[in-house]
């Protein structure tokens, strides 16, 4: 593109409002500032990495406590990393009860094979496991609240996520720089 | 084709990808988002929705007018594709055949 086309004052104009809109929903910032396609695309794009990589590995991929440095970039993508990041630790993962003899506190974590969550327990609340128990009319044993994912399906379900966190700070920057990268005149 | 024949391909078929048993029993009914895929044996095809949605991102934020969005978002998926390969098969010929070398020239 002819570089003439860039209206150099463009570039100091800051928007921090259309940044923080990008980060609370993917696309929010640019469909705020009237471009609607652009910000539509955008979010479609970016949940499409997101729920890809739930998708892929499920709910485990987004895991603050166990995978805090993949958290940092998964996160950039606004709430809903946190929000399910929260519905993991708190409605599917399990209470491992504390070792004092090894000074271990009791911490929260995936429930294993032949580990149920109390059934009893509130939806957002972490329990310690229950052993699994086959049902009495179909003599199905219940799996785990869900089942961790390991080897390749762990580390692309998480690199999907991370890589949306990546691309929205990207969005978030170009809607916090609305002219930054448009020609003059251009309303797309 | 019968329907018997049609149903055990089928059947082969979602056993390559979702955790169903190929023997027409469902074992453990896949929960989507909740529980993984079981792509293990083809992984490497993920790489394909993973450039298609970096670059619907990538060119949706990059162009000036949405106008050739499409035809674009396709030529960087298939950049994208076509580098990995290339890195892929570049370090596969510098590990299996270049490497040896060295360590063998010391």
């Amino acid at each position: 593109m002819d570089s003439s086309t860039f209206d150099p004052r463009a570039h100091v104009e800051f928007r921090p409002q259309f940044g923080l809109l990008a980060y609370l929903f993917p696309g929010l910032g640019h469909v705020a500032q009237g471009q609607r396609r652009r910000g539509v695309l955008i979010g479609t794009g970016l949940l499409g990495l997101f729920f890809g990589g739930l998708m892929v590995g499920g709910i485990d991929v987004v895991d603050r406590r166990e995978d805090r440095l993949w958290f940092f970039a998964q996160g950039l993508i606004g709430p809903l990393a946190f929000g399910v990041d929260f519905l993991h630790q708190h409605h599917f993962k399990v209470l491992e009860p504390a070792d004092p003899s090894r000074r271990i506190p009791a911490m929260p974590r995936s429930a294993l094979p032949g580990e149920v969550r109390d059934p009893g327990a509130s939806f957002f609340s972490v329990e310690p496991p229950r052993p699994a128990m086959p049902d009495a009319a179909t003599g199905q044993v219940p799996r785990p609240p869900n089942i961790k994912s390991i080897a390749h399906m762990n580390e692309l379900g998480m690199l999907f996520c991370g890589v949306a966190g990546m691309m929205n700070l990207i969005v978030m920057i170009d809607a916090a720089f609305p002219r930054s990268r448009r020609p003059k005149g251009s309303t797309a | 084709m019968n329907p018997p024949m049609a149903t055990m391909l089928v059947e082969q078929a979602a056993a390559w990808i979702l955790p169903i048993a190929p023997t027409g029993s469902v074992t453990a009914a896949w929960r989507p988002f909740i529980d993984p895929i079981n792509a293990h044996r083809v992984w490497y095809l993920l790489l394909i929705p993973m450039a298609w949605l970096i670059s619907m991102v990538y060119k949706a934020v990059r162009l000036p007018d949405l106008e050739k969005y499409w035809r674009q978002v396709t030529v960087m998926s298939a950049q994208i594709v076509l580098w990995i390969i290339a890195l892929g098969a570049g370090l596969y010929v510098f590990i299996q055949h270049l490497a040896p070398l060295i360590t063998t020239a010391r």
